[in-house]
């Protein structure tokens, strides 16, 4: 008997505490959203912020994009040569790299890098009574720490994700060209007379709501810390795997909006 | 006439079942320096984080300048706030910002004033709490503890606020530092006619810098009092504090 008030009580609980992170969650994005758009503005931590989020992820990024553009042409070339399609190749690493590939992994990697860091940051100055100084100082810590993080994350990610696109198809070329025997003209061809420009702008799309997310969770599980170390480690790592899982189920709903039937 | 410049009525506050404040009443007068005592863990940072508004209070009004924060706008708090400095018992200094643009953030993001003058503010304030003014390019992580204390001090003061707060102002700090931060806010409070409300563990700092000296205890304030009837009074609590006995009516959990 005791026991199944237990199973009720724990089941409690759980839902008590997941509508409370739900609430939370939806006043904190509230919050930070509404703080873009109003004065003042520090361009200052804008600037600083771009720079972080966009230039300091260009080798990360870049790299991962290029690898996997590379991979796909091995791959797509081998599946295709079955059916004696070694044409398609170009077009569908394209598609693969701008549509897919190139946004989401482009959004995992910058949630690794950029959210973990953020929520680090943004943790100690809470925990360190940095936020709550912030307050006395009459700054608002959302216009001062999260709309600028917000604003680089948003506006950054679909440039890096175009540089990866661009890197990405490069490196599907440069494998399919030179390690596979494709034609260099007619590769080129393929991929410019097949892709749309609705495959670049949705993985544009994409890209700007990834750097929302990664930069949300970033801020969000930052400024909820509680205790010393241990807890802005464990922001640091929820960032990092609410960021991802968010940003993969948010890729499904983009895409089937864009594309779905 | 007495002039309440802040007051705290029928204050309560908890943290999950454990209640920190119960009931608790203060008043402290414009113009006046009021000290708060108590032993360790008993509240006194809980209630300043409570005039300020950074925790929430489960019942009871604050009012600061005659105007009840809880009833404000975001706004209004933002104005109240910029009347007030806050020094914090760990110092919370921007780590990413230097010891300069630490002291002056209030002026240049509060007050709107230009950067150069807000500068020679910062360095004059630095000098007034006792640090040479060659260390205003440092980091705060390059500073002593105490020397970080006195940064946040001049960051606390920079503004010229109305009402200080100070938040353990001489811990970590030798005699004659401790001395020079206590003459310092004698100044604030004396010649400048601001209204200081401070917390500490030293009682000698507390006796020169106090006009008044409150004891909290239990969650509520047990004991005020003029600053000279602190060693003459028969309260057995504050007996038992200022002598730092351990036999008493404060009990010690030592388990
Ligand atoms: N954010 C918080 N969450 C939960 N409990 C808290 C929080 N802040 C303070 N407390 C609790 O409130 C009590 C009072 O804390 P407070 O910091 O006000 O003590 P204090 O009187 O300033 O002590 P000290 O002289 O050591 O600084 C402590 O028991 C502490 O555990
Ligand atoms: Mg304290």
């Amino acid at each position: 008997m005791l026991d199944i008030f237990r199973i009720f009580s724990l089941i409690g609980q759980f839902t008590i505490s997941l509508f409370t992170v739900i609430g939370r969650l939806g006043i904190f994005t509230y919050s930070s959203v509404l703080k873009i758009f109003l004065p003042p503005i520090y361009i200052k931590n804008i600037l600083q912020q771009m720079f972080n989020v966009g230039y300091l992820s260009l080798p990360v990024v870049g790299l991962t994009t290029l690898f996997t553009g590379m991979a796909l042409a091995l791959q797509i070339y081998e599946g295709a040569s079955r059916f004696n399609a070694e044409s398609t190749v170009a077009f569908v690493v394209a598609i693969g790299m701008v549509r897919e590939l190139s946004p989401v992994l482009g959004g995992l990697m910058v949630a690794g890098r950029v959210g973990a860091a953020m929520a680090a940051e943004i943790g100690t100055m809470r925990v360190t009574e940095q936020i709550d100084a912030l307050y006395t100082l009459s700054t608002d810590p959302f216009k001062y720490l999260m709309a600028p993080r917000l604003i680089a994350g948003i506006t950054m990610l679909p440039l890096l994700v175009l540089i990866g696109d661009i890197i990405g198809i490069s490196g599907g070329f440069f494998i399919s060209t030179s390690l596979l025997d494709l034609n260099q003209t007619t590769y080129i061809k393929n991929t410019i007379d097949f892709l749309q420009s609705i495959d670049v702008i949705s993985g544009l799309v994409k890209a700007a709501f990834f750097g929302f997310i990664v930069t949300l969770m970033g801020c969000y599980n930052g400024f909820y810390s509680k205790g010393g170390a241990q807890g802005v480690g464990s922001a640091a790592t929820n960032a990092v795997v609410s960021g991802s899982i968010l940003i993969l189920s948010a890729n499904l709903i983009i895409t089937r909006i864009f594309f779905g039937a | 006439m007495t002039n309440p410049i802040i007051k705290l009525s029928n204050i309560t506050k908890t943290f999950g079942d454990k209640t920190i404040l119960n009931n608790l009443d203060l008043q402290v007068n414009k113009g006046e320096s009021l000290v708060i005592i108590g032993g360790s863990g008993t509240g006194k940072s809980v209630t300043l984080k409570c005039i300020l508004g950074l925790l929430k209070i489960d019942s009871g009004s604050i009012n600061i300048f005659d105007r009840d924060i809880e009833k404000s706008s975001i706004n209004e708090k933002q104005e109240i706030l910029k009347k007030i400095g806050m020094l914090f018992q760990g110092s919370a200094l921007f780590d990413s910002l230097n010891v300069w643009q630490n002291i002056s953030f209030g002026l240049i993001k509060g007050k709107r004033i230009k950067q150069s003058l807000a500068k020679e503010i910062a360095i004059e304030k630095l000098t007034q709490v006792g640090l040479k003014k060659d260390i205003a390019n440092l980091y705060p992580s390059e500073l002593s503890g105490g020397m970080q204390k006195r940064v946040a001090l001049a960051r606390a003061i920079a503004t010229d606020p109305e009402i200080i707060f100070f938040d353990e102002p001489t811990t970590g700090l030798d005699p004659i530092m401790a001395n020079v931060i206590n003459d310092l806010i004698n100044n604030i409070v004396r010649k400048i006619g601001a209204t200081a409300l401070s917390i500490t563990h030293d009682i000698e700092s507390a006796k020169k810098i106090a006009d008044k000296i409150s004891m909290l205890h239990e969650g509520k304030i047990i004991w005020t009092g003029l600053s000279s009837e602190l060693e003459k009074t028969n309260n057995k609590h504050v007996k038992q504090f200022i002598h730092g006995k351990t036999e008493g009516p404060i009990e010690i959990n030592l388990t």
